[in-house]
């Protein structure tokens, strides 16, 4: 099987072995704010660092209004 | 691929299948380390349990087996002193058994529940038994 995202200590995405169940492997997308969140850390959604600019994809809880 | 209005796409770092590896965003090239499938959770394929079948690998999951030397004497490989491996006399013990192991896709010993590993790693000849380690999937 191959390796799944993962979110790590609440921001960090990185790539795992698939264990049945964790929700922190498992996305959603909201369709309201148009952002895909973590399914354990529910207020967290994907974001690129520092406005777009970085190179680094995390998740954030600060969701703003003014991404949609 | 998950692209952003940028033409960003999401990436694994330097192209390397490891444990917690970290996911970037980069510019488009194209090849499998930008690939993506999305399954949803209620369609995700089980991995065989205790038991059943591992069709990639040909083994039973946490199934105990020998492995028997087709030499005359039919000796069967053995742990001896919880790293190397020998050809004995079949004796019964759990250092003569061993299984495969789902999470780790690794064959394991019985008796210590470490699996097979190739010294040096890899490149070295002598086949002995280690602690199992998430660098090798």
């Amino acid at each position: 099987m191959k390796r799944v995202a993962e979110v790590i200590g609440a921001n960090n995405v990185v790539i795992k072995r698939w264990t049945k169940g964790r929700a922190a492997q498992q996305f959603t997308f909201n369709s309201v704010d148009k952002t895909v969140r973590s399914n354990h850390w529910k207020n967290y959604a994907m974001e690129i660092q520092s406005n777009g600019n970085s190179a680094n994809l995390r998740m954030t809880a600060s969701i703003n209004s003014r991404w949609w | 691929m998950f692209v952003n209005e940028h033409g960003k796409v999401m990436d694994v770092n330097g192209n390397i299948d490891t444990e917690n590896r970290n996911v970037e965003m980069h510019g488009k090239h194209g090849r499998i380390n930008q690939q993506w499938d999305l399954i949803y959770v209620d369609e995700y394929p089980d991995e065989p349990t205790k038991g059943q079948l591992n069709k990639e690998f040909g083994l039973y999951v946490q199934r105990e087996f020998y492995i028997v030397s087709q030499l005359p004497s039919g000796r069967y490989c053995e742990l001896v002193d919880g790293r190397n491996i020998v050809i004995k006399t079949r004796n019964g013990r759990k250092t003569q058994e061993w299984y495969f192991d789902q999470p780790s896709k690794t064959i394991k010993n019985k008796s210590n529940n470490q699996s097979f590993d190739i010294e040096g790693n890899g490149k070295n000849n002598n086949l002995r038994v280690y602690t199992t380690s998430s660098r090798w999937w």
